[in-house]
């Protein structure tokens, strides 16, 4: 799994819990991953282009609290299938880089 | 690893209408992503604000946490227009801005390229079908010819009883089938036509793998003496005489006064085997008994299709039987002449075009080989040139990839740009071969460009300059070259030197392989042939059988035409003869040694090679201008009576009686019956008989006389009566003659087809072969050669441009002009000898394939090679000298105020 998948399991984990925007993914991943994760705006937003273009992913432009326009996206069904199959996959990766890790 | 990845499923046609989509809206969507971005650089210039910044550090760290927004656009750009097309776009563009601002650089590349590639489709295009391409037979890598080799026949052949051995012998082939030749036959129908007939066995067709394209082949019954009479016709006849019409088959065809049925039409693919040019095949109409008896009296020419996982060699030594059988009917003396050989189909095709074609195609290969270094020294050059702004590029972030993909796009457009060049240059050069060809190079008339070989050629020119683009990215400029800090590639020019050095090796063996045949060529056209051969036409006749078939038919239509050429205006001399010389092919020979000379010992027999004759008139000296060196030539009164005379050639006649005159002694054919003596009344100049490249043979003359009925015109074959060539020395020139003679002729026979040569065309034509090799060769060589040039100066051009400050330097210091030229020119010198040296080298290793191709003669080996070096040294010279000489008129204060 490369930083590339990482990066597409957080963006959609992010967006399970609601619709965000592209900074406020980075602001959510900081903030849950207390800072040890932070997201490039440099890959962040190709990243999101390849989820949205992939279907994965959908975008509007809404208005934010403050007032802010704000392209804001939103987990699609296939999205949501997609989750579950890379989180899966991610659980089993890193339980067995940790076996690995742990054996030697 | 062992995850499941869930394969994302789309379907492509949606994928593909997204993708056109996106294409379209480019514009939209980078609209939209640079206000997205926008915008979350607004909200972080807010969150920072909000965490106490003030205002100009909150919006400085936003950015700066942001990045290269470029480089963001660019990346997350590709997602939506496909990254592919979109940077070729670019690419394409800017590669074109390139080539028009460095024209030199662009026409260069475009001269080799295009030089490269069409010199080589061209040629490959005609070597591809001699030499590669499948003959039209299925399986034909199975057919084989095979025969006994003698000394009189360049190719094998067989006479009936041994080709019956091989036909009842199982192994070592599956099967086997004869030809006896082709010859002329007349369509006697409303108005006559000449034309071709080939005659063979009933399963010719079978053996060879060949259907007929309507109708069927031939039967056991057709192919004997009795059976009803069956003929074949081609696709052009086919097409020509009965307009396509399926018709046809059953139809009748009046062949020489008989009437034949045709049975099948032959496919508009079909080649003989020999590749004779045929219009209808009848059969032989000889069965075994009279194959037996060998009744034709012809050569048969024999094709067989080896057995399953039989070599050649394994089929050879099966054939030993066939050879002991062969030599049986051979007198002793002569069986050591005499082989027998198994070669594939092709080769007995191709015979001695296939070295040419080897030696074409080496020829191209090594312009190739030139063009492609140049490509590739060009391409060194311009990289270094471009370090500047490569390395700015970089800086701004085009990575690695991108610049390479950007020298890949340089490269490819060349080629598709070359490409084009060349394939104009190769239809060009095709048009040109096929006007200036000799006749008899196999299968050039339907030579073609095909895209595999233009394909090759573009290949290779492309991959030249991928390697070398590819190699000059290889180490990527860092920022540090911007420094101004400039480094010498000493290794990278030496690099360069030394491709221009393969250059001049191949150069030089261009030019002295080109040096060699012009020589030769030389050499041929300036060989005496013996004969004053101005304003001398000939005509040249051959009797049908239909209207001709009596011996006296033909002689009283002999001396009719004559007679009434000889009444033209201007006519100084005229001969009828059978054959003309320096073409031995239709003249008599026979071993020498079956002449007996009266009073000496025997010519040991097997030995003295063969002796040829000719069956002339008596005016043949003077119409030749032959000179009588002694004794006399024959006489008109002579003609009436029998035979009893003959004319010997000088070197006949110093072989036969050495040391004493000739004339007045006696000569007799061994084996004759009943023994005849003949006096010899003269002895003639000698003239080239073999050819031009070949000195004279031994020759004899025989006299035409009247009556023909004696046992001395018996040696002369039924189809060499049916020929006669006049020979006409008149004070006209032969072209105004041309038509006075079709006239006459016409008037005695409006129907015969005859063909008007001058002598000096008939002797032009044997050199036309060495000639087009030459000219094809001097054309590469001049090719290589330019390209050479092209190449040396380039990089002298270069190493001068990069030493300018050096060589300001050394003139303020006091260095002359001269130590200037000097110190460059010796640099590339250096290169040039070590190349020439490489040459030589070459040269020597190419000299025994060109032997083959002008007929193993010699000529003096040194003159080309060394005319080559010489060639070679003064472009050199030339080509390093031009820009050492501006080196040094370049003013040194410049220079050294530059950069």
């Amino acid at each position: 799994m490369s930083p590339q998948n990482a990066l597409d399991l957080l963006i959609l984990k992010t967006l399970q819990s609601g619709p965000n925007h592209g900074f406020g993914i980075t602001l959510h991943i900081q903030r849950v991953s207390d800072g040890l994760l932070s997201v490039e705006e440099g890959s962040l937003y190709p990243a999101l282009r390849r989820l949205e273009r992939d279907r994965f992913l959908s975008a509007k432009w809404t208005t934010t609290d403050n007032n802010r326009r704000a392209r804001v996206y939103s987990l699609t069904k296939k999205g949501r299938e997609r989750l579950a199959e890379e989180q899966q996959g991610w659980v089993s990766l890193s339980a067995g880089v940790s076996k690995i890790l742990g054996y030697a | 690893m062992g995850l499941a990845l869930g394969r994302r499923l789309e379907d492509p046609g949606v994928r593909m209408i997204d993708f056109l989509r996106r294409w379209f809206q480019r514009d939209a969507l980078d609209a939209e992503l640079d206000s997205e971005l926008r915008s979350h650089v607004q909200m972080r210039e807010a969150q920072n604000r909000a965490e106490g910044m003030s205002e100009a550090e909150a919006r400085a760290a936003a950015r700066q946490s942001f990045g290269r927004v470029a480089a963001i656009k660019e990346q997350a750009r590709m997602t939506y227009t496909s990254r592919f097309w979109e940077t070729l776009h670019q690419d394409v563009r800017y590669a074109l801005r390139g080539f028009r601002r460095n024209p030199a650089f662009t026409l260069t590349a475009l001269l080799a390229i295009t030089l490269g590639i069409g010199s080589t489709s061209a040629v490959f295009s005609v070597v591809d079908r001699i030499l590669f391409r499948s003959l039209p037979y299925p399986n034909d890598h199975e057919l084989v010819s095979v025969g006994l080799t003698t000394p009189i026949d360049a190719n094998e052949f067989f006479f009936g009883p041994a080709y019956l051995s091989i036909k009842d012998s199982s192994a070592p082939f599956k099967s086997a089938t004869s030809w006896t030749g082709a010859t002329a036959c007349d369509l006697t129908e409303a108005n006559p036509v000449r034309l071709t007939c080939g005659q063979v066995e009933d399963n010719f067709l079978d053996v060879l793998g060949v259907r007929p394209f309507l109708g069927r082949g031939f039967t056991t019954e057709e192919d004997s003496a009795t059976g009803p009479r069956a003929a074949l016709i081609s696709y052009g006849l086919w097409q020509s005489r009965f307009a396509g019409s399926g018709n046809a088959v059953g139809s009748a065809l009046k062949l020489d006064g008989e009437q034949w049925t045709i049975v099948g039409v032959l496919p508009a693919t079909f080649e003989v085997p020999t590749l004779t040019e045929i219009d209808v095949l009848v059969p032989q109409r000889m069965d075994r008994a009279a194959i037996q008896r060998n009744q034709s009296g012809r050569f048969m020419r024999v094709f067989a299709r080896l057995n399953d996982r039989t070599s050649f060699s394994q089929a050879r030594a099966a054939l030993d039987p066939v050879l002991e059988l062969a030599l049986n009917d051979v007198p002793p003396q002569y069986r050591d002449e005499i082989g027998l050989i198994v070669r594939p189909l092709r080769d007995r095709q191709v015979g001695n075009a296939f070295w040419a074609s080897w030696v074409l195609l080496a020829a191209v290969a090594a312009v190739l080989l030139i063009a492609c270094l140049n490509v590739a020294s060009l391409f060194l050059a311009r990289a270094s040139q471009r370090r500047d702004e490569l390395a700015v590029r970089a800086a701004l972030g085009a990575g690695k990839w991108r610049l390479t993909r950007q020298a890949l796009t340089e490269s490819l457009l060349l080629g598709v740009f070359g490409a084009l060049g060349g394939w104009a240059l190769a239809v060009a050069l095709l048009k040109g071969f096929a006007l200036i060809a000799p006749s008899g190079i196999p299968r050039l008339g339907d030579a073609e460009l095909d895209g595999r070989v233009l394909g090759f050629t573009l290949v290779a020119s492309i991959v030249s300059a991928v390697a070398f683009g590819l190699a000059s990215c290889r180490r990527l400029p860092q920022a540090s070259a911007l420094s101004g800090a400039r480094a010498l590639g000493g290794s990278r020019l030496d690099r360069r030197y030394a491709m221009v050095a393969v250059q001049i090796a191949a150069s030089m063996v261009l030019l002295s392989a080109a040096g060699l045949l012009v020589d030769h060529l030389r050499t041929l056209q300036q060989a005496p042939v013996g004969m004053d051969i101005e304003r001398v036409a000939t005509v040249e006749l051959v009797l049908g059988r239909q209207f001709y078939s009596t011996l006296e038919s033909r002689h009283s239509f002999f001396e009719a035409v004559e007679e009434s050429l000889a009444k033209l205006p201007g006519v100084i001399a005229l001969a009828v003869t059978d054959s003309v010389p320096p073409e031995d092919s239709a003249g008599g020979s026979h071993p020498l040694a079956t002449l007996l000379a009266e009073g000496r010992r025997p010519i040991e027999e097997g030995t003295g090679g063969l002796v040829f004759n000719r069956w002339t008139t008596p005016g043949y000296f003077r119409a030749l201008g032959i000179p009588i060196l002694e004794g006399r030539g024959f006489r008109e009164a002579e003609r009436s009576g029998p035979a009893s005379t003959l004319v010997l050639s000088q070197s006949l006649a110093s072989t036969l009686f050495p040391g004493q005159s000739a004339v007045g002694k006696r000569v007799q054919f061994r084996y004759s019956e009943p023994p005849t003596w003949l006096e010899v009344i003269g002895v003639a100049g000698d003239v080239r008989n073999r050819g031009l490249s070949e000195a004279p043979g031994p020759e004899y003359y025989l006299l035409r006389n009247r009556k023909a009925q004696t046992s001395l015109s018996d040696r002369v074959s039924p189809a060499r009566r049916r020929r006669a060539i006049v020979i006409i020395r008149s004070q006209l020139a032969p072209e105004a003659l041309a038509n006075m003679l079709r006239t006459e002729v016409a008037k005695l026979d409006s129907t015969l087809p005859i063909a008007i040569d001058t002598m000096e065309q008939r002797v032009g034509r044997l050199a036309a072969r060495p000639r087009f090799n030459a000219m094809l060769l001097s054309l590469f060589a001049l090719m290589g050669a330019v390209l050479t040039a092209i190449g040396l100066y380039g990089v002298t051009s270069f190493l001068v441009a990069q030493r300018r400050r050096e060589i300001g330097l050394r003139m303020a210091l006091g260095a002359t002009t001269n130590n200037v030229v000097a110190m460059v020119l010796a640099r590339a010198l250096r290169w040039t000898v070590a190349g020439a040296a490489l040459g030589l080298i070459g040269v020597y290793l190419s000299a025994s394939a060109l032997k083959a191709l002008i007929d193993g003669s010699t000529s003096s080996d040194l003159w080309p090679a060394s005319t080559a070096v010489a060639i070679l040294a003064t472009v050199a010279v030339v080509a390093a000298g031009v820009p050492a000489l501006r080196a040094s008129t370049a003013s040194p204060t410049q220079a050294l105020r530059e950069e």
